[in-house]
């Protein structure tokens, strides 16, 4: 009995992270594996030995599930948390990706604000062009306002679709990420499970 | 460099034993899912009977299969105690499991007539 309630404990301590009605749902799963087993008269310690490793069943479980959450919604702590996990299966990892996802997101938040710079510089200046008859006295020169306005209307605009562009870069980005997490997820669980099967 | 790169290669070669060992295992759980609904002891002793397997790997293979939505579950009170865990394919896991058969029975056509030595001309 208490074997069991170690191994289950186990489980649950390394299950840490994941949603708790799936953390409750796996302890059902193995819970039931044990009453069936007991049923059939086979003993606890062999039922034990032939799980394996509770820490890697649970790593497979979180795994799954994080990728699986992260391909459900698009959001920041998702991916980071998913980025974590796998990075966490594997050290050797942390070494090569990182640095690379640190590139990747620094390019997107460069382009990001020079979109938001175009867009704001287009919007001030259109603005700023309007009220040009009003002090075009300290001007020596004079020009039609039109002109001005709508030069920074399209520059405005042009920071708007620029925006628009990052968006759809960022999502492409994030489901490249997602796919080579899950490349490095199997990867890593089978090298953790040489010995499993 | 050279060592390193050798290195590499056994260790990919290793990765696909296991690839393939997993991926048969995943086949073996759809094809007695084919048979008749079951639960995950019920699977695993089937496949013990031919297979020595890591009982454990059994629930996150399940998990995933569940994810990619090849089974559903649903709970039946058993007359021997506790209630099990009933795994059912869904339709694309039925098709998804005929699929994987032919390319496994292929396959192992193939490599039979490779052993057997020689391609078919000789």
């Amino acid at each position: 009995m208490n074997k069991k309630k170690h191994f289950l404990e186990n489980l649950e301590k390394n299950l840490r992270g994941i949603p708790k009605e799936e953390i409750n749902d796996i302890l059902e799963d193995f819970r039931e594996y044990f009453d069936i087993g007991a049923e059939r008269g086979r003993p606890e310690d062999e039922i034990i030995l032939s799980f394996g490793n509770p820490k890697i069943i649970a790593k497979q479980i979180k795994a799954e599930s994080y990728i699986k959450k992260a391909e459900a919604n698009t959001s920041a702590a998702n991916i980071t948390r998913a980025v974590f996990t796998t990075v966490g299966l594997s050290f050797f990892n942390i070494i090569f990706m990182l640095p690379v996802f640190a590139v990747i997101f620094s390019i997107l938040a460069a382009l990001f604000a020079a979109a938001v710079s175009i867009g704001a510089a287009g919007i001030s200046g259109t603005v700023a062009s309007l009220f040009y008859p009003l002090y075009s006295q300290y001007f020596t020169f004079t020009i039609n306002t039109a002109v001005p306005v709508f030069a920074f209307i399209g520059m405005g605009a042009s920071g708007i679709l620029f925006f628009i562009g990052d968006i759809y870069l960022a999502k492409l980005i994030y489901r490249l990420i997602v796919k080579y997490l899950k490349l490095n997820i199997s990867i890593v669980k089978n090298r953790r499970q040489i010995n499993e099967i | 460099m050279c060592y390193y790169s050798l290195a590499l290669i056994k260790r990919k070669a290793k990765y696909m034993n296991i690839q393939f060992k997993k991926g048969v295992l995943e086949l073996c759980v759809l094809a007695l899912l084919t048979e008749k609904n079951r639960y995950g002891y019920d699977l695993v002793n089937e496949i013990s009977k031919n297979i020595q397997i890591s009982e454990g790997t059994i629930y996150p293979l399940l998990r995933r299969l569940k994810n990619v939505g090849y089974v559903t579950t649903y709970l039946q009170e058993s007359q021997e105690g506790a209630p099990r865990k009933y795994y059912r394919l869904t339709e694309s896991g039925r098709k998804i499991t005929g699929e994987l058969k032919s390319d496994w029975f292929d396959f192992v056509k193939k490599v039979s007539s490779l052993l057997k030595g020689g391609g078919k001309d000789e």
